[in-house]
């Protein structure tokens, strides 16, 4: 009752809603880097909790299947081919035992989500199923997928072919609605509003028009812990050093070198350099989607409409789970346990 | 009734407010700044998923949705006291200053106007706090020492240090839980492990925490060093 890794791909590691509650500890939160794909992925096949997701970084991995199950891609566009054949993003599709699972390469976006009915069974570690790279653990053994690994699946659907299509009919028959709220096109948009803070005020005039006017490039270090971007050198009229303190997914520093860096889902818990401000949530998954060479324009908003958007956001995904209620029960009758011991 | 312990609440980002409650090092406001953390944790708001305090400031992460969540604060931290009664947690951990771990012992000493054998004196002298635990899992920022550790940090960091290390600069102190790039200046090393996700605790310190030095021979290290690692 398996997911076998043929082909890893560039780097394909598990992912949750982040490792909440040891940052006091100087654990980085982690976490899916587009969390909202990451979440999409989750209602769409049908958990109501946050289960870990397969995060998918360019160039996918070749998986197979040992028994039937349900999954749901979101996010970035992998061309991804079930036994050679397109399949769809944002919809539940039934898995066969036997079947292979191809995520080529991104043709729009740079992260997309694979999420299992039932979840993965990896592990939980601190309160969280999400990989820590960096630090080598939690996830699948705190690591990257490789080759050969095979991963348990919690949760199996019947082996009996025509059940399996007939399910399978009934869940195509199913509308899903996608509220704009929920901005599932992230990977399309390059504009990434924000929300400023104190240092922003001591920019010098040239560099906060700078920051407004430029297309910034996504450097090529770019990765889960930060995103660098290229442009002008930006400068404050007078340069102080900040008490290490807080950061947060999203806060925007200006190291001394003047080239921003917007902190990501691997970010440090603290940080001294200056801040500008910090990205939205709603906008960050446009930021996940970026590669190195990507351009992004930056446009602030205040922070009540910024803190609105996130809300509305978060109803939307409340919503969103209640529509799909009957369609989470088709798949839910169909299903069995592979094991008691769920985490 | 003090004056209230909080400077300013600014929002970092929508889903993150800091809390400032100073702008210096000092142990007052360290020991506020963890005790504002502990009691926000301890009153579970709705929506707020982690709470963390630095060396004067708390930070509150949240989902929303929440409720005023900065009224709230405010209120909370009107009802504080500085906390002069609780227990704290006394830590001793072993540190060998052998040269080979203490590759920066000459320039520190030098550096303080003291030898080497007096700054290694020097050091366990001072029974130091965790103001924080930062930067990697389980790495402690400890402070202060005195005077002749305010060296600041080097010009050119290292880029690997070795996992154990002890490295101080500006007055504190930090011990590597391991191999990570670092510029502070190297005085020694402790055998024991300082985070272990799969553990109970899996930090060997806590923010809070009281710290002693206690120097031991080449030896002693690596014995302690080969049962650490059998365990």
């Amino acid at each position: 009752m398996s997911m076998k890794v043929i082909k890893p791909g560039m780097l394909s590691s598990f992912q949750d809603g982040g490792r909440w509650g040891y940052q006091s500890l100087g654990v980085s939160v982690c976490g899916a880097m587009d969390l909202l794909s990451h979440q999409l992925a989750n209602v769409i096949v049908g958990n109501t909790e946050d289960r870990a997701t397969l995060e998918i970084t360019l160039m996918g991995p070749t998986l197979t299947f040992t028994a039937s199950c349900c999954v749901c891609l979101a996010g970035a566009d992998m061309q991804a081919k079930l036994n050679g054949k397109p399949i769809s993003r944002y919809r539940p599709i039934i898995i066969s035992a036997g079947d292979t699972l191809m995520l080529p390469q991104a043709k729009e976006g740079t992260r997309a989500y694979l999420a299992a009915y039932g979840g993965f069974a990896v592990p939980r570690l601190l309160d969280s199923q999400s990989t820590y790279l960096r630090s080598g653990f939690g996830g699948w053994h705190g690591r990257g997928l490789k080759a050969g690994d095979e991963i348990g699946l919690n949760v199996s659907l019947p082996t009996c072919a025509n059940d399996l299509k007939a399910l399978s009919e009934t869940l195509w028959d199913k509308r899903i609605y996608l509220p704009s709220a929920l901005g599932i096109w992230a990977s399309r948009k390059s504009v990434v509003r924000w929300v400023r803070s104190e240092d922003w005020a001591d920019l010098t005039p040239e560099s906060q028009a700078a920051m407004y006017k430029t297309a910034w490039r996504v450097a090529n270090d770019a990765d889960r812990m930060g995103f660098r971007l290229e442009g002008p050198k930006l400068t404050l009229q007078t340069q102080k050093e900040r008490l290490s303190e807080p950061t947060t997914f999203g806060t925007i520093q200006l190291p001394v070198a003047g080239q921003p860096i917007v902190l990501m889902a691997d970010r440090q818990t603290t940080g001294g350099y200056p801040k500008l401000g910090c990205v939205t949530s709603v906008d960050l998954p446009i930021l996940a989607q970026k590669k190195p060479g990507d351009r992004i324009h930056f446009m602030a908003i205040d922070l009540t409409h910024a803190s609105a958007l996130d809300s509305a956001r978060q109803e939307a995904l409340k919503e969103l789970t209640v529509q799909l209620t009957s369609m989470r029960h088709c798949i839910a009758d169909a299903a069995t346990p592979t094991t008691l011991q769920e985490d | 009734m003090s004056a209230s312990w909080i400077r300013t609440i600014r929002a970092e980002g929508d889903r993150c407010l800091i809390i400032e409650l100073g702008d210096s090092i000092d142990e007052r406001i360290g020991l506020r700044s963890r005790q504002l953390a502990h009691e926000i944790e301890q009153a579970h708001w709705l929506g707020v998923v982690d709470v963390i305090a630095t060396f004067a400031a708390v930070a509150v992460y949240f989902v929303p949705p929440v409720d005023s969540l900065e009224t709230k604060i405010h209120e909370l931290a009107k009802t504080l006291i500085d906390d002069t009664a609780s227990e704290v947690r006394r830590v001793t951990i072993p540190i060998c200053y052998d040269a080979q771990f203490g590759l920066d012992l000459d320039n520190v000493a030098a550096h303080a106007g003291l030898s080497v054998p007096d700054l290694i004196e020097a050091h366990q002298k001072t029974a130091c706090r965790v103001f924080m635990l930062g930067f990697s899992p389980g790495l402690p920022y400890l402070g202060l020492f005195d005077e002749h550790f305010d060296i600041p940090r080097l010009k050119n960091p290292r880029t690997r240090v070795a996992g154990g290390t002890i490295g101080v600069a500006n007055r504190q102190a930090v011990i590597y839980p391991a191999t990570l790039p670092g510029g502070w200046h190297l005085v020694g090393a402790t055998p024991l492990r300082l985070f272990d996700p799969n553990a109970a605790e899996p930090s060997l310190l806590m923010p809070g925490d009281e710290v002693c030095f206690e120097a031991i021979t080449l030896e002693a290290y690596e014995d302690l060093k080969a049962s650490a690692s059998q365990t």
